[in-house]
Formats: C-alpha cells, sequence, structure tokens
C-alpha cells in the first residue's frame, strides 16, 4: 500500500511538472525568456494591492464604502470608483456618523474640473483617485483607517494635463465614525502662453476651473494687479494680460476660483520674464520644476529615496548635478532637500 | 498624583518666526502644578506653534538630563510628520534627534510632532530642552525659520511609593496598510534595483521593517531604500512592517519576474531526481522479490 501511495505521489508529482503551462519560452541558444506569470490589474482576478479589478467588486457596493446609493465600479488602476456613489443626507463639512464599521473612514466631496481626474493623498501617500462630474463634482470615500490624525491632500489635473496646486488639510478620525469633509474646492489650474514677454505686449494667462466660476488672477509685481476673469461652461478660464503696466524683471501669477460664495485654495504660481523680447512657453503641462528626480513627472516615494540614499554622504559626479538641477543646489542632501521636495510632492 | 501610572504631561512649544520678522520661540510647561516623583513616568510632547506660517520640515535634537531622568521609549503614531528623514531615536544616551517632512505642509498653534517618555530615577532638578532646531517654510525654497529655545525645568521631589509599572497604553493595531514599489536609479546602489516603502501606525508609531526575499528566505531588518539581492526579480519579496508595541503588517511584492518557488528549475529538478530515485528503488525492490 506505501509503495503504492509512494509510486502514486510520484508519478502526480512528474505529471505535474510536465502538464504545468509552460511560462518559459526558448528564444535563441542559450537564453530563456519569462512569460509573464503575475497576476495583474485588468485580469478580473483581486490581487495584492487591488481593491477591486474590472467587473469583479470582490463583493463591495457603494453601501459598503460608506455611500446610501448608487453604483461602485473599478477604475483603471484597480481601486474603487465612487464618483456614482452617493449619500443622501446632507450634513455639514467635517460632520460624521455611525458607519457600523470597526476602521474609521472618511468620505471627502467637492468640486475640482469637468471630468478631471482627482487624486487623494493620505499621509502623502496616493490613496484613491476618482473623476469629477461633468459639473466638476467629485466625491471620494477612504476606508480601513485606524483612529487618528491623518493628513490628507487632493490635487486634480485639467483637460490639458496641468496640476493644481495641493490642497493639504488635517481630519481626526475615530473608529466606527464616518466623517465627512465637503466643500472642498480644488484652486485653478494655470498656466501662461509666454515664458518671457516684450513690455507692452499681452500674455495670456489661462486654465481651468469649475463651470461659470470667476476666476480672480493675481499678478505680482511691485504692486499686486488683481484681475477677473470668467470661467465658462467647460470650466476653461482665459485672461490676456496687458504687461505695459509691469516693470522689467520676473513675475509670478496666480489664481483663485469663486463659486457660490465658495473660494478655492490658490493656484500654483506661473513665472514670467517682461523684457524686451517675447519667448513662447513650451506645449503641453510642465513636469514639477523641481525635486523630480527620476524624471517621471511626479515627486514621490521613490525621488524622497534617492534623496534618502544620498542624505549626510559626498555626492557622487553624477549626482551631483541632478542636485543642483532639481534640488537647492548646495552639493548636499540635506532637510533643505527634502523641503523642497514635500513643496512640489504629487504622491 | 498617586501612582507611578499617572503620566505627567509637559509640552514644549516651538513658536517659529520667520527670518525677516522679530525671532521668537519658546519652550513652556503645560502643567506646572504637577509635582514628579522618583520613580513617575513622563510624557513629553513636542509640539509646534507656527504662528500662522506654513511649514513642511523639522529637525531637532532633544536633550535631557540624564542624571535625573531615563528615556522610556518614544511615539510618533499620532505626529504630523508624515515622512521621516532620520526616525525618533535615542541616538545616545542624553540626546533624542529625528527630522522628517510633511508634504503639502501643515500650520497650527499646537501641533503634535511626537512625544517622548521618561521615568523620573533622582530627586532634583531635571531639564528637556530642543537644540539644533531646523524648521523650514513650505516656500519651494526651504526656507528656515528662527527659533529661541527656552529649556523646561522639572522638579522631582520625593519617592513613589505607587505600585510600579512601565506602561500605559498598548496599541494594539498593526501598521497601516502598504505597498512597495520597485524602483532603479543610475545613482542609487550603483543602478541595481531597488524596493521603496514607507507606512505609519497611529497607534505606537513604527519601530522598524524587515524584508525578505524569496519563500523560504530570511527576514532581514530594512531600510527604505533596500537594495535587492536578488536583481533577477524573480523572488517574491515580503516587507513587514513592525510597531513599537510589536504589531505587524505585512506587504508582499510580486516582481516582475516572478517564478513561484516550485516552478524554478533547481526545484523541479530536485523533485524529478527524488522521485526517479524512489521509482528506482520500488523497481528495484519489486524486481527482488520476483527473482
Amino acid at each position: 500500500m506505501k509503495r503504492l501511495l509512494a509510486l502514486v505521489l510520484c508519478v502526480g508529482a512528474m505529471t505535474f511538472l510536465a502538464l504545468v503551462p509552460p511560462t518559459y519560452s526558448q528564444s535563441g541558444s542559450g537564453s530563456v525568456n519569462l512569460d509573464a506569470v503575475v497576476p495583474g490589474c485588468g485580469d478580473s482576478i483581486i490581487s495584492v494591492g487591488e481593491d477591486c479589478d474590472t467587473a469583479n467588486l470582490n463583493g463591495e457596493t457603494c453601501a459598503t464604502q460608506g455611500f446610501t446609493s448608487g453604483t461602485l465600479s473599478c477604475t483603471a488602476s484597480c481601486t474603487f470608483n465612487t464618483s456614482a456613489c452617493s449619500i443622501s443626507s446632507g450634513s455639514g463639512g467635517g460632520g460624521g456618523g455611525g458607519s457600523g464599521s470597526s476602521k474609521a473612514q472618511v468620505v471627502l466631496s467637492g468640486r475640482a474640473y469637468p471630468r478631471s481626474t482627482v487624486t487623494i493623498l493620505k499621509d502623502a501617500q496616493v490613496v484613491a483617485t476618482t473623476v469629477a462630474d461633468i459639473d466638476a463634482r467629485f466625491q471620494v470615500n477612504v476606508t480601513g483607517l485606524s483612529s487618528g490624525s491623518y493628513i490628507f491632500s487632493l490635487y486634480s489635473e485639467d483637460s490639458r494635463g496641468f496640476r493644481s496646486s495641493l490642497l493639504t488639510f488635517p481630519v481626526s478620525l475615530t473608529k466606527g465614525i464616518l466623517a465627512k469633509v465637503e466643500n472642498i474646492f480644488l484652486a485653478p489650474t494655470i498656466a501662461a502662453d509666454k515664458s518671457s514677454v516684450k513690455k507692452g505686449e499681452p500674455i495670456a494667462l489661462f486654465g481651468q476651473s469649475t463651470p461659470s466660476s470667476e476666476i480672480t488672477l493675481e499678478i505680482n509685481s511691485n504692486e499686486q494687479i488683481f484681475v477677473k476673469a470668467n470661467a465658462d461652461n467647460g470650466g476653461v478660464y482665459l485672461h490676456n494680460f496687458d504687461t505695459s503696466v509691469l516693470e522689467f524683471g520676473q513675475h509670478h501669477a496666480k489664481s483663485r476660483s469663486a463659486y457660490a460664495a465658495a473660494i478655492s485654495s490658490q493656484s500654483n504660481a506661473v513665472p514670467f520674464t517682461v523684457g524686451n523680447e517675447t519667448v513662447l512657453a513650451p506645449l503641453g503641462a510642465a513636469c514639477p520644476a523641481k525635486a523630480d528626480l527620476n524624471d517621471d513627472c511626479r515627486v514621490s516615494l521613490v525621488d524622497f529615496s534617492i534623496a534618502a540614499f544620498w542624505y549626510n554622504r559626498t555626492l557622487n559626479a553624477t549626482f551631483a548635478p541632478r542636485e543642483q538641477k532639481k534640488l537647492n543646489g548646495d552639493g548636499k542632501i540635506n532637510i533643505t532637500d527634502f523641503s523642497i521636495m514635500a513643496f512640489y510632492w504629487t504622491g | 498624583m498617586n501612582t507611578k501610572l499617572k503620566t505627567v504631561v509637559f509640552s514644549l512649544i516651538v513658536l517659529g518666526l520667520s527670518a525677516s520678522s522679530v525671532q521668537a520661540a519658546s519652550i513652556s510647561v503645560k502643567n506646572p502644578s504637577d509635582f514628579i516623583q522618583v520613580g513617575d513616568i513622563l510624557t513629553v510632547h513636542i509640539n509646534l506653534n507656527t504662528e500662522g506660517k506654513q511649514i513642511n520640515a523639522v529637525e531637532a535634537q532633544v536633550k535631557y538630563s540624564t542624571d535625573s531622568l531615563t528615556f522610556n521609549k518614544v511615539n510618533d503614531g499620532d505626529s504630523i510628520i508624515n515622512l521621516w528623514i532620520e526616525e525618533p531615536k535615542l541616538k545616545e544616551p542624553g540626546t533624542v534627534t529625528f527630522s522628517g517632512i510633511t508634504p503639502g505642509g501643515f500650520s497650527g498653534s499646537d501641533v503634535g510632532v511626537l512625544t517622548i517618555q521618561f521615568e523620573a530615577i533622582k530627586e532634583g532638578v531635571g531639564s528637556v530642552m530642543l537644540e539644533n532646531v531646523q524648521l523650514l517654510l513650505h516656500d519651494g525654497l526651504g526656507t528656515p525659520l528662527q527659533a529661541t529655545l527656552v529649556p523646561l525645568a522639572i522638579n522631582i521631589q520625593g519617592q513613589s511609593t505607587a505600585p510600579s509599572a512601565k506602561t500605559q497604553y498598548i496599541d494594539k493595531e498593526a501598521p497601516e496598510p502598504f505597498t512597495a514599489t520597485i524602483s532603479t536609479d543610475p545613482d542609487v546602489f550603483d543602478g541595481r534595483k531597488f524596493l521603496v516603502f514607507s507606512t505609519e501606525d497611529k497607534g505606537s508609531g513604527i519601530d522598524y521593517y524587515e524584508v525578505k526575499e524569496g519563500e523560504f528566505g530570511i527576514y532581514e531588518i530594512a531600510s527604505s531604500p533596500y537594495e535587492i539581492k536578488d536583481q533577477t526579480l524573480k523572488s517574491k519579496i515580503f516587507v513587514r512592517a513592525v510597531d513599537r508595541d510589536g504589531n505587524e503588517y505585512e506587504a508582499i511584492v510580486y516582481p516582475q519576474n516572478f517564478v513561484p518557488w516550485y516552478e524554478t528549475t533547481a526545484a523541479k529538478t530536485a523533485i524529478i531526481i527524488v522521485c526517479s530515485l524512489i521509482l528506482l528503488l520500488l523497481i528495484r525492490r519489486s524486481f527482488a522479490k520476483s527473482t
């Protein structure tokens, strides 16, 4: 009996080895290529790090995510998309109620830009993304949190790929309580058509915000200059600013948006020079001006880790120019460089 | 105050003002009416008052008198700091160091950075003070704020008669879930692939990370960035975050060339050899019996 069992096991094992789907394919002499064997996003299988995968929502619904109605779906990056979920009962910003969960959760809602992607960071790391509706409204639920204080940060990308400034606020959470942060109003995006403008010529300042909102542009000069513009139905605004009132030299412009008595946070600053010649600005969205050490147009934990590797070390000949260009250029990595990184952070 | 369990709370308030304005800062005692006895546990809170400024980076050394106080533990679980450049730790007796940033910045009049727990060991006047403080503005330049610091004096009188107890609160929650990412950079580990990871623990704070490569590997203490040993990226990588009360969360990374152990050439070869030997043995015995 034991011999029979051993025989069966051996034959079984060898059959298994023979029948296992081929994961290697021969390519040329002596080289072996490995076919993909790692389950990933888009295969309808929920793997480690995925909330969901295509139509597979792992049994979750809007209700389990802290909403009262709507349809939960899955994003292309295999995180829950709660943009079609809603909460019927209104409440003040920062309020909360019992959620029946053993974990804390928070619902963040507000306005960005029509159909824009809103990225939510929890304590500096991306925890969710959602897409705003045609009216620029968004709502996202972050679940499974511990009791304690969190720093949430949000930003959005407009239709041209320009990012808003990071809006950061602390939230204190308690187990079993659904916290709500409402009326978040993300700053408009802002860009200029020229990096340098001949004095007296106009410079176009443009961006995107909530549809039909009023935009206040602030131009830095000897005296601050404020001008108004209106966002159209798509949230796009444009103002041709006459530079004859500006002195020669470096300037920058920022913007805020106002809609239904709410005022957004302030945008990033777009720099430009007033001089004797006009130079057009590069087309398309710009990557972070600083701190993006690996040139992926993001400032994240990877950049932090690269800088951390060189923290308190003597920089080598190839990293020193990168520090010069992307950080404060003092030839060393210290807390000042990390502060610059924190300013340009995208998660 | 009649028990060693009772914690006396001090607050070290750092007032930061920009260099262009009046330079001032203070360290003050939040609860000066309490007195400390030998054997009592003191929890010193390091809090920030940014005076309306938006800051994003904090660095300091906490100096304490070792003749009257002994370091017990540090807790950064509920800290405003999101990413530590240098984790808060006892660098040497009498000195606790920390350095970290908060992407997006923060402001406030009483913002918690961390707490340090001491035990009073001798009667007299103990002191806790901050040195080499750096507070940097959230302005994209890392502009420093200047701070003047006032030391905290602690009067320790008499011997506590209460039963000895070292801890008040035990964190039972695991660190926050996280993922680790494989990356590469020509100037880091000579271009070899490395792993980056970070998480938090709201209860007691992260104590350390461990990394294991492969199912049968051994966990080793590690920090981010971690140089991956298996540069072929075939081995599953386990990253374990452990908080200061011993709770764990394990993140698993499946590298792009991941191969399950039973599909490796070595495992397949071993199985075939073992099975062949068993088969040979069985055939030989059967043959021996028949003859």
